[in-house]
């Protein structure tokens, strides 16, 4: 018994089994709590059990319902995201190569970066309409700067005698880039999009719990004034799926192709971030 | 190019006076453009030029016409909600972060968890948080509380874990305790990254309360914002953007300034290193 528990402990599955079983744990509690009305009937009108909740899970996933909102959803975070990065990155290396475009512009991206962006969304509507367009502009601002930060971080982290001699032993200004600028940016602009991936969700439910007609911060909010508690904590459910995958996939990604930079055991600007 | 010339060039670089000068330029354009209404009319409309919005935003401040408009008790409101967000998330967050860096059965159990549910924006619990603590300031405060906790649990948990474990060890051989470790050793390689959190937090904080606001309720902001979006006031609408504008930045900006000089030390041997 020792031993096996000792082996266990070696090599790290008792905590993986600690986890789900504090999980079980926990619905089986709540599960309980919530039948049995416990401590008042109040509480419990908002708290669905997780069994029921789960069965709306399913025959919501089964008609299409949760799968058209999520759809949606996704589609204005791809949207936003692609947009975002897209602008950002290139203007942020920029920002951080050159010294005087950081001296001059740095600061204004810096001050734009703390500004609460969804102050900006009902302008967005009334000069783009309530349709996609508003809302893919709101994540794609909010994206912009997050990305364009880091960017500017990892312009600014190119060793500069690297290019010079480079240029001096004949390279093109290709080869400069692929073989200098991107090893040296990536891991700042890989851990920007990781942030932004995190943060897009925010601007996203913002969005859709504040003008939309589909999208997951829509189902969540209409169900919650609708006194459908269940497909609330289905869309809940749903939000923190969608939003877990897609890191858990990025960073995925990121140990594939960036292991070299985290085997010399450093860490892409994790403080730079500014999510919600 | 004469030497006089870059020098003059050089000295507005370090003193921001090139920035001062494109913001400034940019305003002047965007003035220049809404006065003569440039092509369509209707954009002009809501991109109102910023001088009346400056009037306007004057007068908000000095002579509020009635308590939806006045600026300076909205910005209260939202500032000192964010301000009860950051400062509950900061108390809750800090010791389970230091609870999960320190023991490693916790954080191996724990963390993935964390992780996993770090991307869930605290936005969407909102309509859950409504029902608990009904349409005022705690549901909003909540809200915002639950996005600062995990940015300060993530941060504090890594700044305990990136503590030198040579300077642990070297501590435990010359018999100092656990208490000992964690307050001579622990506590100053996590300060500094409970200093960044703190100013991630502050940004975050601000942008859910303003978001919730805008969402549902009567005070703050972001309900000042859409107020005047709903009467079409689009001068109104611009000085709560510029009243969010400084809320935000002033706020990230002095706890720039505070994080500098507590954690002056830590600034120091960094840069040395």
């Amino acid at each position: 018994m020792r031993r096996a528990l000792a082996e266990m402990y070696l090599t790290g599955k008792s905590y993986k089994l600690t986890t789900l079983c504090i999980l079980f744990i926990f619905a089986g509690v709540y599960e309980f709590a919530s039948r049995t009305h416990l401590g008042g009937l109040r509480l419990w009108i908002f708290f669905v059990p997780p069994s029921r909740i789960l069965a709306t899970f399913f025959s919501l996933l089964l008609d299409g319902t949760l799968l058209e909102h999520a759809v949606y959803s996704m589609m204005r975070v791809g949207a936003g995201l692609a947009i975002g990065v897209l602008l950002g990155t290139p203007l942020g290396l920029l920002i951080g190569w050159s010294r005087s475009l950081d001296l001059v512009i740095g600061p204004i991206v810096d001050l734009v970066r703390t500004f609460p962006k969804p102050a900006l969304f009902p302008l967005l509507i009334v000069i783009s309409g309530i349709g996609e367009v508003s809302k893919v502009i709101l994540i794609s601002f909010g994206i912009f700067f997050i990305v364009c930060i880091n960017s500017i971080y990892g312009g600014r982290s190119i060793d500069r005698v690297l290019v010079a001699s480079a240029k001096v032993m004949g390279a093109t200004g290709a080869q400069i880039f692929t073989k200098i600028v991107i090893p040296y940016s990536l891991p700042y602009v890989s851990a920007g999009i990781r942030i932004s991936l995190a943060t897009s969700l925010t601007y996203l439910t913002f969005a859709e719990m504040l003008a939309a007609e589909r999208g997951i911060g829509y189902l969540v909010l209409y169900s919650q004034r609708n006194y459908s508690y269940d497909t609330m904590f289905v869309g809940v459910m749903a939000m923190s799926l969608i939003g877990g995958s897609m890191v858990f996939a990025y960073l995925s990604l990121e140990r594939r192709f960036l292991s070299w930079f985290y085997a010399m055991g450093r860490r892409g600007g994790d403080e730079m971030s500014g999510g919600a | 190019m004469g030497r006089r010339l870059r020098v003059f060039l050089r000295w507005g670089l370090e003193g921001r006076l090139w920035t001062f000068s494109l913001i400034f330029a940019f305003c002047f354009l965007w003035e220049i453009l809404a006065r003569l209404q440039v092509g369509s009319f209707f954009f002009w409309d809501f991109m109102v030029p910023p001088s009346k919005s400056l009037a306007t935003f004057y007068s908000l401040l000095t002579q509020p016409p009635y308590q939806e408009y006045d600026i300076l008790y909205h910005s209260g409101t939202t500032l000192w909600r964010a301000g009860v967000a950051l400062m509950g998330g900061v108390l809750v967050a800090v010791p389970v972060g230091f609870a999960l860096g320190w023991w490693r059965a916790l954080d191996a159990v724990f963390t993935p968890l964390f992780e996993f549910l770090r991307p869930t924006p605290s936005l969407i619990f909102f309509p859950i948080l409504i029902l608990l603590f009904g349409t005022g300031s705690v549901s909003k405060i909540m809200a915002s509380l639950i996005a600062v906790s995990f940015v300060m649990v993530i941060n504090s948990l890594y700044g305990v874990k990136s503590t030198d474990s040579v300077l642990i060890n070297s501590l435990r051989t010359m018999g100092a305790s656990n208490a000992d470790i964690l307050r001579k050793a622990v506590l100053y390689s996590a300060l500094p990254h409970i200093a960044s959190g703190i100013r991630v937090s502050i940004g975050a904080s601000i942008l859910v309360i303003v978001s919730t606001e805008m969402i549902q309720g009567k005070e703050g902001l972001g309900f000042v914002i859409y107020f005047a979006l709903d009467r079409l006031q689009f001068d109104h609408m611009w000085s709560g953007i510029l009243a969010t504008l400084l809320v935000g930045a002033g706020a990230v900006y002095l706890w720039q300034y505070v994080e500098k000089k507590v954690l002056k030390w830590h600034f120091e041997t960094t840069a040395r290193a």
